[in-house]
């Protein structure tokens, strides 16, 4: 009965003699969980901010936050009770760095997405290839961008692809030159078909008169005087022109007289001499 | 007498007591114990207020440093609010981790784990950052070495055109149809560069094909006389040149060979391809189709 009254008055002088140390702990730790609360909801709020930011990501990175900071709040009261976290704060150390690891691709891609908001390589509704990925930007993320083929695909492509690599913007230079080839005969007089294509394409009134429509000889082909067709326009105008372009150049050659040719191939029939099998033939291809 | 030794036994009863550590509520009572108390926890009481001091002073700085990083980034051009808001937010609790630090501290709190957590996420930061930094790194390799400047015509990283501007992260070209190409700089200077322009002049080559019935030194005096004839077409570092290069399925292959100006390199191509086409009709000389033997039996 002694002894434990004894017992008694020896854990309240401990708890007494500790209580400073207790109370700190406590008030550390709900310092720390309230801090660890604020700063993730900083963070969300600072990542939906982000142009175009991802209601998901942000509360993501925002509970990786506040998981992280309880976990070092914890260690921090266990510090203030005198127990020893060396240890702890090594493992800390090593989950931060394999996490650093794991999401690296992703905040690359996060860095390449302030990068792209800062330098601006494309804009939303530009026509732009990614990676060979060709379509119209719809939004730049802070992780992707998300573009549009012309014929309806969406494609998604991570920034550090295009902040890292090749981006070919078709729409930031307003004008644009548009190369067609033409096929003409080997019969024609080369300088009327030039003049024929050059005036068709000129015709048209989305053409620009300067730089005038250009064309040359770019090629001697098998069966075809090959004639490039180069006219500058409006990028809008550009991708209608590809298809409205041909149809005027095919009746102007018709009205000059100019030919297109099919492929053409020269036949030199023989009989079976096998002496005369590997000679040589005689010209043929005028008569 | 006797009460005294009960007394002196009770006293120490009392010492005992006190070295095994039981406690004496009655002590309580008195000023000097609370006196003891307060030199005790003194240290701690200050440096909670001076944490707390801290911690206000500091976010005051942070949220002051924040503002001017979003002031500062919504002057510059072509930086939207909302970057500008995002970028401020980041400068904010970059300043307020800190502060954090510094007041926990303050406090006495082992923060070696919270350094350790700062130290990785500045490690995933140097991460994410990698490519942008190796972009800059490549982006003063080429303003070192230069291997081409602004106007050149050039193939960078698979992509063709004139270099339109050199910066410290990017390269852009446009190409000869005006599509602007943007390559980061690490792609452009780990790649092979090709530039068409810096040498001053360039060779064009083509090879024309004539007939296996024609006379070949005719055809190759045709050639000579008409690349000589054209305006652009240099005598030096050599005059036109035509060989046979090759003798082909139906054609014999004379290269034509002739020096120029780099930025006349592709007109004086277009232009020989007309003229020697037209001085070939002219001469009997003939461009064949491509020819078959059929044979019967």
């Amino acid at each position: 009965m002694d002894d434990i009254s004894i017992d008694f008055a020896a854990i309240g002088a401990t708890i007494l003699s500790h209580a400073p140390k207790i109370l700190l702990a406590l008030l550390v730790f709900l310092v720390g969980r309230w801090l660890a609360a604020r700063l993730s909801a900083g963070v969300e709020k600072g990542l939906s901010r982000a142009p175009n930011a991802d209601a998901t990501l942000s509360r993501f990175f925002a509970n990786l936050v506040r998981y992280a900071l309880l976990l070092v709040t914890v260690i921090a009261a266990l510090t203030v009770l005198g127990i020893d976290t060396t240890a702890m704060s090594g493992m800390v150390l090593g989950l931060g760095v394999a996490m650093a690891f794991i999401l690296k691709d992703s905040l690359s891609d996060v860095a390449a997405g302030v990068m792209l908001m800062i330098f601006r390589p494309y804009n939303v509704g530009d026509e732009v290839e990614i990676d060979g990925a060709k379509g119209v930007v719809q939004a730049i993320a802070i992780t992707a961008t998300r573009m549009k083929t012309r014929d309806n695909i969406e494609m998604i492509v991570q920034n550090s692809k295009a902040w890292g690599g090749v981006i070919r913007n078709h729409n930031a230079l307003e004008k644009r030159r548009l190369d067609m080839v033409f096929g003409v005969s080997y019969d024609a007089d080369i300088d009327t078909a030039i003049q024929a294509i050059t005036k068709a394409a000129g015709a048209d009134p989305r053409v620009y008169a300067d730089p005038a429509p250009w064309a040359k000889v770019v090629n001697l082909g098998e069966s075809a005087v090959d004639i490039e067709l180069r006219v500058w326009s409006d990028y809008n105008d550009m991708r209608n022109l590809k298809v409205d372009i041909s149809q005027p150049v095919k009746a102007a050659l018709d009205a000059a007289g100019v030919g297109i040719p099919y492929p053409h191939e020269v036949v030199i029939k023989q009989k079976a001499k096998p002496s005369k099998l590997r000679g040589r033939v005689t010209k043929l291809r005028k008569t | 007498m006797e009460n005294e030794t009960v007394e002196a036994a009770a006293a120490a009863a009392e010492d005992t007591a006190k070295s095994a550590g039981s406690f004496d509520w009655a002590q309580m009572s008195t000023p000097d114990f609370w006196l003891d108390m307060w030199t005790k926890v003194q240290p701690t009481v200050l440096n909670l207020i001076f944490a707390l001091l801290i911690l206000w002073i500091g976010m005051k700085v942070a949220k002051w440093i924040g503002k001017t990083v979003k002031k500062y980034t919504e002057k510059a051009p072509n930086v939207d609010a909302t970057l500008a808001n995002f970028l401020g937010s980041i400068a904010k609790y970059a300043v307020t981790a800190f502060v954090v630090i510094a007041a926990v501290t303050q406090i006495g709190v082992e923060t070696a784990s919270l350094v350790a957590m700062l130290g990785a996420a500045t490690l995933a930061i140097g991460l994410a950052l990698q490519g942008t930094l190796g972009n800059i790194a490549a982006g003063v390799m080429l303003m070192l070495f230069r291997p081409y400047k602004i106007g050149d015509y050039v193939d960078v990283a698979g992509q063709e055109g004139v270099v339109e501007e050199v910066s410290i992260f990017t390269t852009v070209l446009a190409t000869i149809d005006n599509v602007k190409v943007i390559i980061a700089n690490g792609e452009a200077w780990g790649s092979t560069i090709k530039n068409y322009t810096s040498m001053g002049v360039r060779r064009v080559d083509v090879d024309y094909g004539i007939h296996y019935d024609d006379d070949i030194n005719k055809a190759i005096k045709i050639m000579k006389d008409v690349s000589s004839a054209h305006p652009d077409v240099l005598s030096k570092p050599d005059g036109p040149w035509a060989k046979v290069v090759k003798l082909n399925e139906s054609s014999v292959d004379i290269q034509n060979r002739v020096w120029c100006k780099a930025e006349n390199y592709w007109d004086v191509m277009f232009d020989l391809n007309k003229s020697i086409k037209e001085a070939f009709d002219k001469d009997g000389i003939t461009i064949p189709y491509p020819h078959q033997v059929e044979i019967e039996g």
